[in-house]
């Protein structure tokens, strides 16, 4: 009787393709979500730190033109016309006056922060400081836990509360607070 | 003569397995240590931002407290001693309490924000300078972490 040669089966049974399969299936998606909170956690650190970047570039701008041009924190400025339309609906607002009695200051309004000066009799001059709406990086003052205000004559305070707007739905926000005072020596 | 067929075994030799198992070890082993390194100082960078802000909001605190108070008499050279004296300024709200009473020794706890100590040390250089140190620290795995500013106070004669 002659037998026939089997030749070997090479192949991978299906439970060993399942097997497999089911393997990847698992360290697959923990190696993605791990990769992923990393991902997260340093797009967050970024966040915080341009966002101090913004706060101490817009705090020490403001001290310093506080401090070299004020004369006095003057609440009679906010009644000037040429204010009245650009700080109309404004949460908060400080105003100083300069020894040419000239008006400037800084107001929050729609979560913005935005400084405004005028030479006297003339139209005022309004700049957006930190916007909500700027393309590169957008950011918004909590117009609820942030204060401008007149303390004393030479003295007034300062609370910004800054938050990133995040671009996409699963990043945190992130929110920094500066609290001052300015003094005037002038 | 009748051939028997050769089984073939399709199996791993032991060395194979032993091999397989050592370079998945070191590769699972390499990733896990690089991912948890790789955490922990994005947390690190992240509680160093936050105590360098905490650090500079006590050093315009000062600044400040130098024109409101006055240097001398009882303002800040009245804190300061030719050793260094001691203050805990774990109060979040510093920046905006004018008044705030400086009583001096080291923070007994990490209370500020419920993760960081603020300690500021006034050393009275001359009549008319402080030497300021402001130090925010906290820990991560049983690691004190610390965060250091230095700065000079010169009284301006107001």
């Amino acid at each position: 009787m002659t037998m026939v040669y089997k030749r070997p089966q090479k192949g991978f049974t299906l439970v060993e393709i399942i097997v497999v399969i089911a393997i990847i299936g698992l360290i697959l998606p923990a190696m993605f979500s791990i990769v992923f909170t990393l991902l997260r956690l340093q797009i967050q650190i970024s966040q915080l730190q341009r966002l101090k970047e913004v706060g101490d570039f817009v705090t020490n701008q403001m001290t310093y033109t506080i401090r070299t041009n004020a004369h006095k924190v003057d609440e009679t400025c906010l009644s000037e016309a040429e204010f009245s339309l650009s700080l109309a609906g404004a949460s908060e607002s400080v105003m100083f006056r300069d020894r040419s009695d000239n008006c400037f200051g800084y107001y929050i309004k729609d979560n913005q922060l935005a400084s405004i000066s005028a030479v006297l009799n003339a139209p005022s001059y309004s700049q957006v400081l930190i916007s909500n709406s700027d393309t590169d990086f957008p950011v918004t003052v909590n117009s609820e836990d942030s204060s401008l205000e007149k303390i004393e004559t030479r003295l007034a305070k300062i609370k910004l509360s800054l938050s990133t707007i995040p671009r996409v739905s699963y990043l945190p926000t992130q929110t920094l607070t500066y609290q001052l005072f300015t003094y005037l020596r002038n | 003569m009748i051939k028997s067929p050769v089984l073939n075994n399709h199996g791993f030799s032991l060395i194979e397995v032993l091999v397989f198992v050592s370079v998945f070890t070191v590769a699972i082993v390499a990733l896990v240590a690089s991912v948890s390194y790789s955490a922990l100082s994005l947390n690190d960078a992240r509680h160093r931002l936050m105590s360098s802000r905490y650090n500079e909001e006590l050093a315009e605190w000062l600044k400040f407290q130098r024109e409101y108070r006055l240097f001398g008499y009882s303002g800040l050279l009245a804190k300061s001693t030719p050793t260094g004296t001691t203050y805990c300024f774990n109060n979040s709200n510093i920046g905006l309490d004018a008044n705030a009473i400086m009583t001096s020794g080291e923070c007994t706890g990490f209370d500020l924000d419920d993760f960081y100590k603020r300690e500021l040390t006034l050393t009275s250089a001359t009549d008319e300078q402080i030497n300021v140190q402001i130090v925010t620290s906290y820990r991560l795995l049983n690691q004190t972490k610390l965060v250091t500013i230095e700065l000079s106070l010169y009284d301006y004669g107001l």
